[in-house]
């Protein structure tokens, strides 16, 4: 799995297929057992514990639920890394964090609390301090799960927007193939911890596979089955 | 069969390494930056100041208490204006201290290890890792800090009110003579061995109680159920834990 610089790709599959793993094995959260990863260059797993504090500085995560701290400001949740990271003075964060809140359209909520925000206002927030470092890679965690369809268009918007006027990297995890679809420039999918197919999503939408079929097209009846499988499941799709 | 009680027997010694080797950890990676500065006051205040009405309403009713149990004692060997010496030295030798760490426990430490195993539930601790912020040293070592502060401070007020509650009962209501009650009190009691003993015993007991706080807070298992437990946990073991280095310390320093 290849993910080139500067474009906004996607992992999908059905949930519990090991989506979020990915994503963890990215941010160096786990090691594999098998394989490797490398990002900029650098063996994630091979690295030390500060070498690896050290590249999380250029990655920014947007997690499942915003993961916003709940005992500070909207202003103070996204200043908090240039806080811990930078020796900027308060006018300078002040004006990044600003800007930054701006970009995501929430000018003025910087003095509410994240439990009044409702939940596409709090991703969106997330959003804003994932980015503030401007980082060279964001993950993101089903990023649409839980919101409206306006939202959903919304964050879609935002991670567009944010991925190319900041050159970023993108990695998106999700299970919802129709926002994808407008969104990314390229996607993996994954099924029974096997990577079955991948393209852009117009591509996918035509593949022949009956696996990628099912889950592009939302059918019950397919090779990934919908019931419990305690051993190896049956999906024996592969593309390669 | 043998293994698991085996396993049983040395989960808790286990647990004790784990826990010291959090402390280590918490330690190890200290840091001084004004930024460790603003956290540890903070928390001073969120888990020290804000527990300051219950010790004082507590300490005054001690001292209240604790005077009338003495005279009605006293007064059989006609001894009742020895009652501040015994008042005294009870206080600040072993009540002071002991007291006031597990109303601290249960005032501060269950709101740490709540607020820190809710914030585990909520990803915000996985989301710090995420940035590059060492959770230990952001979220869990200011506390420790600053519960180690507060209970000496906190203590000295107990100390203080209970003091207070004994001269309002024995002076006020008992009739005792305030001359009498202060010269007893200010010759009777060392400061070097009643008050500094009691003080070395409430630093201690800090330390050991934010430090089950931060722990059981920082490994709950991230569910309501975890944070439940690891509250309950932290009264228990601070609890038990506090009454044990007590006489452990006691009989080495008497």
């Amino acid at each position: 799995m290849d993910i080139p610089r500067g474009s906004v790709v996607a992992i999908m599959g059905p949930s519990g297929v090991g989506k979020t793993t990915i994503l963890r094995l990215i941010s160096g959260q786990l090691h594999p057992s098998m394989g490797s990863i490398e990002v900029n260059g650098k063996e994630v797993s091979s690295l030390s514990h500060r070498q690896l504090y050290e590249s999380r500085k250029d990655i920014g995560v947007l997690l499942q639920n915003g993961a916003l701290f709940t005992d500070l400001t909207v202003f103070e949740n996204i200043a908090t890394p240039l806080r811990e990271h930078t020796d900027l003075p308060e006018e300078a964060i002040r004006e990044r964090v600003l800007s930054k809140l701006e970009s995501v359209g929430l000018k003025g909520t910087e003095e509410l609390m994240p439990h009044s925000l409702s939940g596409g206002m709090a991703r969106r927030v997330a959003l804003a301090r994932a980015v503030i470092l401007n980082p060279k890679i964001v993950l993101f965690d089903e990023p649409m799960t839980g919101l409206d369809p306006i939202a959903k268009s919304t964050i879609n918007l935002l991670i567009r927007e944010t991925n190319d006027r900041l050159g970023l990297t993108s990695v998106i995890v999700t299970h919802d193939v129709e926002q994808m679809n407008k969104l990314v420039d390229y996607c993996y999918i994954l099924a029974a911890a096997k990577l079955i197919a991948e393209g852009s999503p117009q591509d996918l939408m035509q593949f022949k596979d009956p696996a990628v079929d099912q889950f592009m097209n939302g059918r019950v009846e397919g090779p990934i089955s919908f019931k419990y499988q305690n051993s190896k499941s049956s999906t024996t799709a592969n593309p390669s | 069969m043998q293994r698991i009680q085996k396993s049983k027997l040395l989960a808790p010694i286990a647990e004790t390494g784990h826990c010291g080797l959090f402390l280590l950890r918490m330690l190890g990676g200290i840091r001084f930056e004004r930024s460790l500065l603003i956290n540890t006051l903070q928390q001073t205040y969120l888990i020290g100041a804000r527990s300051l009405v219950i010790i004082m309403i507590c300490g005054f009713f001690v001292g209240m208490v604790l005077s009338l149990q003495s005279i009605n004692a006293l007064q059989q060997f006609g001894a009742s204006d020895q009652v501040s010496l015994l008042v005294g030295k009870s206080l600040f030798r072993e009540l002071g201290p002991v007291l006031t760490a597990l109303l601290f426990a249960g005032r501060a430490g269950t709101s740490v290890a709540a607020e820190i195993g809710l914030m585990k539930a909520t990803s915000q601790i996985e989301a710090m890792e995420l940035m590059a912020i060492d959770p230990v040293q952001r979220i869990a070592l200011p506390r420790f800090l600053a519960g180690l502060l507060s209970l000496p401070l906190l203590t000295a007020m107990f100390n203080a009110f209970a003091i207070l509650g004994a001269v309002m009962f024995s002076i006020g209501v008992m009739g005792l003579d305030p001359g009498i009650f202060w010269s007893k009190l200010q010759t009777g009691i060392y400061f070097g061995k009643d008050f500094m003993g009691g003080f070395w015993k409430s630093i201690v007991f800090g330390g050991l109680v934010s430090l089950i706080a931060v722990y059981f807070g920082y490994y709950a298992k991230p569910t309501g159920e975890g944070v439940g437990t690891a509250t309950t946990r932290t009264v228990v073991m601070s609890s038990v834990l506090v009454l044990i280095f007590d006489f452990i310390m006691t009989s080495f320093f008497i």
